[in-house]
């Protein structure tokens, strides 16, 4: 459902916050020029030139990197440089011909490349102008470096992650970068739909930490009202069964969560534990939670000669919430989003195709949100993007001759930044951050 | 915008929260008695209190409640007439429950002709289709489907899920998305009846670094004290006074040795390549942890910051919630809101110049009931 057909926005974005955004924004049916940097030998492309596939052939890293695809999927790609003041003049102009721009850079930097948002909202008071950072725009913490690592840490939801009586840990996923970029896309549709009434524009400011607090509201009440400090307790949470038991296979595991005495009820039956319904350490919820060590351990020798998706099956079909805990290849073999097509195979460079998954999986009507297409090679949609802009073919030439804007194919294949790039996977395997590699793997072909 | 919830949980709440603090007017439905979120609590002094819990206070602001008994046909009607006049109802879906002639709840293809006029937004585990549509679930077993807890934890133990309900924000937000398109395209003419969000898609949506790297590379990332590949430290760690995390974010520099090692007091290590060479302290984390452990220990959170500030790295706050309820940032910003009894509620997750985010008090329960109720059966809108 492409709702936004008529909707032009210019990207000018980095890492994940940005670029989620703008990818959601792209399926939704915006037109999204991503203003990228001209290009320089051993330049650093963040998602462009971060963990490239392997069988890199052409040295063209940035048009074949799968972070990049997911991130940027469907966008267009204009490659001017705002290095030159005539390249930001050209980037002002397409700014006042959009209806948003997203930007996620380090407070003042798109300013100073003269695009500051003040300016540009009483120069256009129809543009949707949103920024999004680590801390805001304002406050003492604004310029403070931030990314989704030092994030999930300064949104406090450390101190209730992690084994019990441990330390505070971060998830293995940097969720807090999506997570923002999640509010302030919704933020933009807001604004979009006080535009459409009124014809007034406005400028955004999200803080990825403000927009990530509201997850401890529990724990800011309790510490309000009781003084207390809720703390980590590894999987578990009061007054319910709830814990990742291993299985049988290589380093398996499997999730269960009895939030009830009917969820007990039903797993003790269908495990095929009764007795454990008249053991009075398991009694009531109060009960099984003093006793919860004792049960996991009953637990665990059950589930440890089982596989864990037919544990997960047997318990689900009986009522009882179970799930396995997936790897990265069994979630795209998971046959719950295949059936729901959650993935769209889309084309990586010179490398094959890959399942990439959808940014906005939500469905209206039945209808999916797919990305438009493939994540752009840099510089693909210079041309027809300074086109759009009234530019005629000589005066877009002349921009290529003087390196103001560049397409595709004045890059050179860059062998330093594949080098820098390739990671020792066969070393993490020995040390133990890589389960297994699997030698036969092989994209779809083109 | 005119929302209509029929309570749900958790994800449905905060959806609708969202949507109520984007301006829009919303009427909550709410079965005798409250919902879960009324006695999920936190409550002052472990008191229940189906108006007074912490979560109720943050989650239901500015909506308005009314009780209705959708099991009994008369309610059923009722709820149908407050949704006629809605751009949308927020609900959860399981399929064959709730329907009536009324209300077509667990049967979406009439729902577009019997509220032609209104947008159903469905949030469920797993949406309205495929095998695990009847699955039940929490955070916990969505986490582990959606790749998320596999790569979270140490090696040598379980899995580790995140200590709060991560799929139900996920879901949430996902659906206010979903929700204001809808409304948006609505007002364009063209309308969506039913919206199916799903909040396994909602989380497995961020699995960016483990499908990457299979995709790329066929290789399975296995959970390594939560770290992302590559690059070390990343880690939190403990000083002096609690915990800062170790994550030397750049402010443009690429000279980490010269930097940290001067940081930790050590320049004899400066040419060490655990700390020249990226990848050698990758795999040597532990010689690097050898230096900065004892030398974090010898130091406070403030003057680690103060340091690193001067030597221009970024590093992370390790805040607690009594951490961050006394933030002066926060405070420069005005964030917090107040909340009843001089407690302090989140604020808005947008700062917006034209339409600020709104907030108001979580109502008592069927607090505008009679009026609804009143309203619903006469025809009229019952605008607050």
């Amino acid at each position: 459902m492409r709702f936004f057909e008529d909707l032009k926005i210019v990207a000018l974005t980095q890492g994940w916050v940005g670029p989620l955004a703008t990818r959601i924004l792209s399926d939704l049916g915006a037109n999204m020029v991503r203003v990228e940097r001209a290009f320089t030998p051993g330049g650093n492309y963040g998602n462009r030139t971060l963990f490239p596939p392997r069988n890199d052939i052409t040295g063209e890293v940035w048009n074949r990197n799968i972070y990049f695809t997911v991130r940027n999927a469907g966008t267009r790609s204009a490659m001017i440089d705002l290095g030159q003041e005539e390249g930001r003049a050209l980037v002002r102009r397409l700014i006042s011909e959009a209806d948003a721009v997203v930007e996620n850079f380090m407070p003042g930097v798109v300013a100073r490349l003269g695009f500051d948002f003040k300016e540009l909202h009483e120069q256009f008071p129809h543009l949707i102008l949103l920024h999004l950072s680590g801390f805001g725009q304002t406050g003492p913490n604004a310029f403070r470096p931030a990314n989704g690592m030092t994030m999930e840490p300064a949104s406090g939801v450390p101190t209730v992650t992690g084994y019990h009586g441990e330390g505070p840990t971060k998830t293995g996923q940097t969720w807090v970068d999506p997570y923002s970029g999640l509010h302030g896309t919704a933020a933009l549709i807001a604004a979009l739909i006080h535009r459409d009434r009124t014809g007034e524009g406005q400028i955004i400011d999200v803080s990825m930490q403000e927009a990530t607090l509201p997850v401890l509201e529990s724990q800011f009440a309790d510490y309000q009202r009781n003084g207390r400090h809720q703390t980590r307790d590894g999987n578990r949470r009061p007054g319910m069964v709830r814990g990742a038991y291993p299985c049988a296979g290589d380093d398996d595991w499997v999730a269960i969560s009895l939030r009830d005495e009917a969820e007990w009820q039903a797993f003790c039956r269908a495990s095929g534990h009764e007795a454990w319904l008249d053991d009075p350490r398991f009694g009531d919820a109060a009960s099984r939670t003093e006793h919860h060590d004792a049960l996991d351990e009953l637990i665990a020798a059950w589930t440890r000669e089982r596989d864990k998706f037919e544990i997960a099956a047997l318990l689900q079909a009986a009522g009882a919430p179970a799930g396995p805990i997936l790897k990265a290849d069994e979630v795209i073999a998971d046959p719950h989003l295949a059936a729901r097509e959650f993935f769209d195979d889309l084309k990586i460079g010179d490398f094959g195709r890959v399942p990439i998954q959808r940014y906005l999986p939500a469905k209206f009507d039945g209808a999916a949100v797919p990305a438009k297409g493939p994540a752009p090679d840099l510089g693909a949609d210079t041309d027809a993007v300074l086109a759009e802009l009234g530019l005629s073919a000589a005066e877009i030439e002349d921009l290529h001759e003087r390196r103001v804007a560049d397409r595709a194919s004045d890059l050179q294949s860059d062998p330093i930044a594949r080098e820098g790039t390739q990671l020792p996977f066969e070393d993490y395997e020995e040390m133990g951050s890589v389960l297994r590699i699997d030698r036969d793997y092989a994209p779809k072909p083109l | 915008m005119r929302v209509v919830e029929i309570a749900a949980g958790r994800a449905v709440a905060y959806c609708t929260q969202l949507l109520a603090q984007f301006g829009a007017e919303v009427i909550r439905i709410e079965p005798p008695g409250g919902d879960a979120i009324r006695l999920a609590g936190p409550f002052t002094g472990d008191e229940p209190d189906p108006d007074g819990g912490g979560l109720h206070a943050a989650i239901n602001r500015g909506k308005r409640s009314v009780v209705l008994d959708l099991e009994r046909d008369e309610a059923a009607a009722l709820a149908a007439r407050l949704i006629e006049g809605a751009d949308l109802l927020v609900s959860d879906w399981r399929e064959g429950e709730r329907s009536s002639s009324d209300l077509p709840l667990g049967d979406p293809d009439r729902w577009g002709e019997r509220f032609p006029e209104t947008t159903f937004v469905s949030i469920s585990d797993f949406g309205m289709t495929g095998p695990y549509a009847s699955w039940r679930a929490d955070s916990q077993i969505i986490e582990g489907l959606a790749g998320f807890s596999y790569v979270s934890g140490d090696p040598e133990r379980e899995p580790l899920s995140a200590g709060i309900e991560l799929s139900d924000y996920f879901a949430a937000t996902h659906a206010t998305i979903a929700a204001l398109a809808a409304v948006a395209a609505a007002r364009r003419g063209q309308r969506a009846h039913v919206v199916d969000v799903s909040a396994h898609e909602a989380l497995t949506m961020t699995d960016d670094h483990n499908l990457v790297v299979w995709l790329g590379s066929g290789v399975v990332r296995k959970r390594y004290y939560s770290r992302i590949l590559p690059g070390y430290p990343n880690d939190i760690m403990a000083c002096k006074d609690g915990y800062i995390a170790f994550v030397p974010v750049g402010t443009g520099h690429h000279d980490f040795a010269g930097v940290v090692s001067t940081l930790l007091e050590r320049p004899d290590l400066k040419d060490s390549p655990i700390f020249t060479e990226t990848q050698t302290r990758n795999l040597r984390w532990r010689e690097f942890d050898a230096v900065a452990l004892p030398w974090l220990a010898r130091h406070t959170r403030e003057e680690i910051f103060r340091r690193a500030g001067e030597l221009g790295l970024g590093f992370g706050t390790v805040p607690d919630v009594e951490d961050l309820l006394g933030d002066s940032h926060l405070e420069e910003r005005d964030y917090w809101e107040a909340g009843p009894d001089d407690v302090r509620l989140t604020g808005a997750g947008a700062i917006m110049s034209a339409t600020p985010q709104r907030f108001g008090p979580a109502p008592a329960l069927d607090a505008d009931g009679d009026a609804l109720r009143a309203s619903a059966a006469d025809g009229t809108d019952g605008a607050a």
